[in-house]
């Protein structure tokens, strides 16, 4: 157990550190228009470019800036954003709890709904319900966030006019105090996701349904209920609570979009503003937190996967 | 990725077990046998549309894929408007700039000179139609700026119909080199390949297109390159697993000891025999790969300006939903559909394969 944990932070370590080799080379080198020159616009004479840079620390040899770059991401210093002129990590940190507030609550949202529709095609398998519940599903995970996300405005905002269209808290107010602002993101993440979610609980409880402790418990004369309740149920669990950890970069993404479309001040539009905006220490920040917590996610919800499956611990 | 339990069907009743003697296995009459591959290439391409043909779901899916091919090669035919122009609605007589509906301003051309409703000797004053609904001038409304958006919707389907095949061909190419290489040499050579593509995989697929978007410059060419480099790894993943199992065949064996270089033994050995999994997987790309193209576009990181983006016409609807919801909701039901077509008929395709092997 401690060996295969070991090995997967082995590998791990390798896959971020090429992470921030990557981020680095996209975001401060693959441009063709120096960061400085794109901030400062083309007007700027060549000596501010040059004093810009200076004052970055963007006119040093790359090995050197990299290595830089490697050291403060470790320490989770990114530096002072170029938009802002505060540090980078005061803006982000807070916005990364707010995603995360959103994420937890569409988490809770979606995974009863979508236990409850999997058992429930399961136990029809082939049938009528089965169908409709595969192919509605199917279709609502199938649209882009964009759409669902303006369909979802349009009734709601455009012609019912029960719902805030854009996220603004009055100055002062938390935002949990303005549940109503949870309501639309929560639903199209729901509408996104639970139709993944649903259809590995369906496989993974068929499986269940099919095995031979299933067949004893019916030979043993339990009820109908009790089998699927205690016996198939608790088994079948185990597989989508894995998956969606290991999905995570997929609701990462929905969560990014959704979050523009609703204007939700959360990590995801930090990272599209300091994108557009050039802020390229945000961007940096923003992007490898965002790997952290994916990557994170996904080691934890490994690790845990390995140490419920007997079969796998011990294998 | 839990690999997905194929429907429980009972197995399809194959040949009785060979007799010694017999033919092994029962032709259907008026095929001759071993014809496999002297088939004419058409009848091959329709014996690989079964799985498709089979599928209920995956035919709805292809229907609506067909239509969309079929607006992206008749756009410029069933536009009404060139894509950029002002949508022009006569004043009424005797009506002033304050009769007009609200965000609608004077245009500076007349009412359309073409129409031949408009009297030779006379200049109906026009003004800019803006935000309305459907109506008989413009079919699916007008946005804030006043073009129509019919005729961006029928124009912009081509830019996506050339662009998400376009950049999940180009992906495709380069992930199956990869993975092919990958799991034919192994060694380091694989390591150090599949630690790369680990590391692409670690990002959330949108953050992978926007950092690569936004930083080279948003261009056609750039977002062909980053939905091309997001699909790489999955592709070459896919493709390694296949080689690994693969290449330990015996007639890989046989065409080594023929003295075949590694290029021949993997383009024309083992991917001939890879590729029913890897074309499946692609259908779906494809579909994701509208996805992509839409949220690139509404994020603003699509395609510059001029060229009529679904997705950003989209965030741009998105600001006027208010008072006119037309305007984002026709681009997002295109992108929908488009999106969920493709994931049918990607899904009817996947299923039933899943069920003949």
């Amino acid at each position: 157990m401690s060996r295969f944990i070991l090995r997967r932070l082995g590998t791990l370590g390798i896959t971020l550190v090429l992470v921030s080799l990557m981020v680095f080379l996209i975001v401060e080198v693959a441009s063709p228009v120096s960061v400085c020159r794109r901030n400062l616009g083309q007007f700027a004479t060549d000596e501010q470019v040059t004093l810009c840079e200076q004052r970055l620390g963007l006119d040093r040899p790359l090995p050197v800036r990299y290595a830089e770059f490697l050291k403060n991401a470790v320490t989770l210093d990114f530096g002072v954003s170029t938009l802002t002129d505060e540090p980078v990590l005061d803006s982000v940190i807070p916005r990364l709890g707010k995603t995360l507030m959103l994420a937890g609550i569409a988490f809770i949202v979606i995974m009863p709904l979508a236990v409850v529709l999997g058992i429930l095609s399961a136990l029809k398998e082939g049938r009528l319900m089965d169908r409709v519940i595969a192919i509605s599903t199917l279709t609502a995970t199938s649209i882009p966030e964009i759409a669902t996300g303006i369909f979802l405005l349009v009734v709601f905002v455009g012609w019912l006019g029960w719902l805030p269209g854009a996220t603004v808290i009055p100055q002062g107010d938390s935002l949990l105090q303005h549940p109503s602002f949870f309501v639309l993101p929560v639903l199209t993440l729901t509408l996104i996701e639970v139709g993944y979610v649903a259809r590995i609980t369906r496989a993974s409880m068929i499986d269940v349904l099919d095995s031979q402790y299933i067949r004893t418990a019916y030979l043993k004369g339990l009820s109908y209920w009790k089998i699927v309740m205690r016996h198939a149920l608790r088994n079948a669990l185990l597989a989508p609570i894995a998956v969606i950890m290991l999905h995570v970069n997929w609701l990462i993404g929905g969560i990014v979009v959704t979050e523009v479309i609703f204007g939700y001040p959360g990590l995801g539009r930090f990272i599209l503003g300091a994108a557009l905006n050039r802020d390229v220490f945000g961007l940096e920040a923003a992007t490898m937190i965002l790997v952290l917590v994916a990557v994170g996610t996904q080691l934890i919800a490994d690790v845990v996967y390995t140490f419920l499956n007997p079969r796998i611990r011990f294998g | 990725m839990a690999p997905e339990k194929p429907p429980r069907k009972p197995p399809v009743e194959t040949a009785v077990p060979p007799v010694p003697g017999a033919p092994a296995v029962a032709l259907p009459t008026g095929v001759a046998p071993s014809v496999g591959l002297q088939l004419p290439w058409y009848k091959r391409l329709w014996e690989g549309t079964i799985p498709l043909r089979a599928s209920r779901v995956g035919m709805v899916g292809f229907a609506i894929v067909a239509f969309w091919t079929l607006v992206a090669i008749l756009g410029p035919v069933l536009a009404r408007y060139d894509p950029g122009d002002q949508v022009v609605a006569p004043i009424p007589k005797g009506a002033t700039i304050l009769d007009l509906p609200g965000g609608a301003f004077p245009s500076t051309k007349p009412y359309r000179e073409d129409n031949p409703d408009t009297p030779e000797d006379e200049t109906i004053l026009g003004y800019v139609l803006t935000n309305s609904g459907p109506t008989s001038t413009a079919w699916f409304g007008t946005d804030d700026r006043g073009r129509d958006v019919y005729s961006r919707l029928v124009i912009g389907a081509r830019q996506v119909m050339v662009i998400a095949p376009l950049s999940i061909l180009i992906g495709a190419v380069i992930g199956i080199l990869l993975g092919l290489a990958a799991g034919y040499y192994g060694g380091w050579i694989d390591e150090i390949l599949m630690r790369i593509l680990d590391a692409i995989i670690a990002f959330p697929i949108i953050v992978v297109l926007l950092l690569i978007v936004s930083s080279i410059g948003a261009s056609r060419v750039t977002v062909i390159a980053a939905i091309a480099v997001a699909s790489i790894p999955g592709v070459a993943r896919l493709a390694r697993s296949l080689t690994l199992d693969l290449r330990t065949r015996d007639y890989v064996s046989a065409a080594r000891l023929r003295g075949e270089n590694a290029m021949y033994i993997m383009v024309r050995e083992i991917f001939p025999n890879a590729s029913g999994p890897i074309i499946i997987d692609l259908t779906l790309r494809v579909g994701y790969a509208v996805f992509a193209i839409a949220t690139l576009g509404f994020l603003g990181l699509g395609l510059p300006p001029p060229t009529p983006d679904w997705g950003s016409m989209v965030a741009e609807g998105r600001n006027f939903v208010t008072t006119n919801a037309w305007a984002a909701l026709f681009p997002a039901t295109a992108i929908a559909t488009l999106v969920v077509g493709l994931n049918l008929m990607a899904d009817g395709i996947r299923q039933e394969s899943a069920r003949y092997r």
